[in-house]
């Protein structure tokens, strides 16, 4: 019996430090440095994107989308500009090539736009609602274009610290981001590697416990617990 | 009282679940309202984390987006939905869940876990069984030695899992139709020699079944459906709509 579903090989795992956000003067709370730590650090001064809270973001989303389920294209263009360094830096990280971002990201925006009259408020916000739609798109791309490489590279590749792409690179580092990252270095490194693992690498839980060596039933624990931490860091409601 | 499928919330939230787990993971969240609930809020929290990845795109991607929508309509929004519920146990969902709405809430995860139309199971099975039944799929999903096949399926797809350490085999269907009033899908396992065994009827519930196929499947060699009348008959009499090769 041959395994048509299972066992895509999904091999790069990096961990790595990002540095020159621009420059501002707003300072810089202190950040611990820790290899494990998949996500962008700031090692300088970064500027804070103006405006939004994200409470007047997400309200100005709900009216966008509601009118793009109208056919607004106007107001689309307008949800598009405030979300897509969101969307296109996600499915960025997660399939490594910028060609091959831009491709998804396209797709994930016809997506949107095409159910953006059936997005319901009362079950989440707006970009939770379009990042979940990104990530599974940018997750099935990586997972059908890497489903022929070899697996023993992703053992290898485990504790390379691999340089942060030049597109990366000027990832925007704002309060948010901050907030974020802060809530990240909260969680047990165990839990932290398997839940970035799964979320910017792409990685299945299978593929988790077999890049961590730990059993299957370890790294769905992990993956969980990990999120319910930074649920509870981040104060999201539960 | 938990749930015991909702150790798979964070990987479905993460979309770390293969995609035969995926499929019997999102069928659970249309009945279990207390995963349901962890999913969106894990689904907040895996959002956010997003924030920490931010990249301008390329600037010719806006005109790209903005041609490629002006293509086609967004689809209408749906007639509103109803409130899913199993076995009368009509749950009032609220996207944030209060200490009131527990024991409902819990009342409604225990009926999935026994079973019944959340897994796609034939009625003929008491409730007590699908308890069991509903293990049974669980293990075999979560095997260590599990393959699986996917074929066609008339409108959509059959994923077979098979587990040859626990001898049993499991039936994951997307996009198919409802067999005409009156019939339903049957499976066979096939041994060697070619004869067809009975192993269980099933009908899809909004396109989807997830089912285990009757019988130790350790001296199968292969699994077929046929489209046969409801209850299900001893020899098949029509042709496969789906056959894998295990």
């Amino acid at each position: 019996m041959t395994a048509a579903v299972a066992g895509f090989a999904v091999f790069r795992v990096d961990s790595r430090a990002s540095r020159g956000a621009p420059t501002s003067s707003v300072p810089r709370p202190p950040q611990d440095r820790d290899e494990a730590l998949d996500v962008v650090r700031v090692s300088g001064p970064s500027s804070v994107t103006p405006a939004d809270t994200s409470e007047e973001l997400g309200a100005r989303l709900v009216g966008l989308l509601a009118a793009s389920g109208n056919g607004d294209e106007q107001a689309f263009a307008t949800l598009y500009d405030l979300t897509s360094a969101r969307v296109y830096g996600l499915v960025l990280r997660i399939v490594r090539d910028a060609a091959q971002a831009a491709e998804v990201t396209q797709d994930i925006y016809v997506e949107v736009w095409k159910q953006s009259a059936r997005y319901d408020r009362s079950r989440g916000a707006v970009l939770t609602w379009m990042m979940t739609i990104a990530h599974g798109r940018a997750v099935d791309r990586v997972r059908s274009s890497q489903a022929s490489i070899n697996r023993d590279h992703r053992y290898a590749e485990l504790d390379v610290v691999r340089p942060f792409d030049e597109v990366s690179e000027q990832a925007i580092a704002g309060m948010e981001g901050r907030r974020v990252r802060h809530a990240l270095t909260t969680l047990p490194v165990a839990q932290r590697q398997a839940v970035t693992l799964a979320y910017f690498g792409g990685h299945t839980h299978n593929e988790v416990a077999e890049l961590l060596q730990i059993p299957l039933g370890t790294a769905k624990t992990r993956i969980r617990d990990g999120l319910i931490r930074m649920r509870l860091a981040l104060g999201v409601p539960s | 009282m938990t749930c015991q499928l909702n150790a798979w919330t964070g990987a479905y939230a993460l979309d770390a679940l293969d995609e035969q787990e995926r499929a019997v993971f999102a069928e659970h969240l249309q009945t279990c309202a207390s995963c349901d609930a962890e999913v969106r809020s894990l689904q907040s929290a895996a959002a956010d984390l997003s924030l920490t990845a931010m990249a301008e795109p390329p600037a010719q991607l806006r005109g790209n987006v903005l041609s490629a929508i002006s293509q086609v309509r967004p689809e209408p929004a749906p007639v509103t939905e109803p409130v899913k519920a199993s076995a009368g146990n009509v749950v009032a969902f609220t996207p944030r869940r209060t200490n009131r709405m527990w024991p409902a809430v819990a009342a409604a995860c225990a009926v999935v876990a026994v079973g019944a139309s959340a897994w796609g199971l034939g009625q003929r099975h008491e409730r007590s069984t699908t308890a069991a039944t509903a293990n049974r799929i669980y293990a075999v999903l979560t095997a260590a030695d599990a393959q699986s096949v996917t074929g066609s399926f008339g409108t959509g797809h059959g994923t077979v899992i098979n587990s040859k350490r626990l001898n049993k085999t499991i039936l994951v269907a997307n996009g198919i139709a409802s067999p005409k009033p009156g019939h339903a899908y049957e499976l066979w396992r096939v041994t060697p020699g070619g004869a067809a065994i009975p192993a269980g009827t099933f009908t899809p519930k909004n396109g989807q079944a997830i089912t285990e196929v009757a019988g130790d499947t350790g001296s199968t060699s292969a699994i077929s459906i046929t489209i046969e009348r409801a209850g299900g008959v001893a020899v098949p009499t029509t042709q496969a709509v789906l056959s894998v090769r295990l």
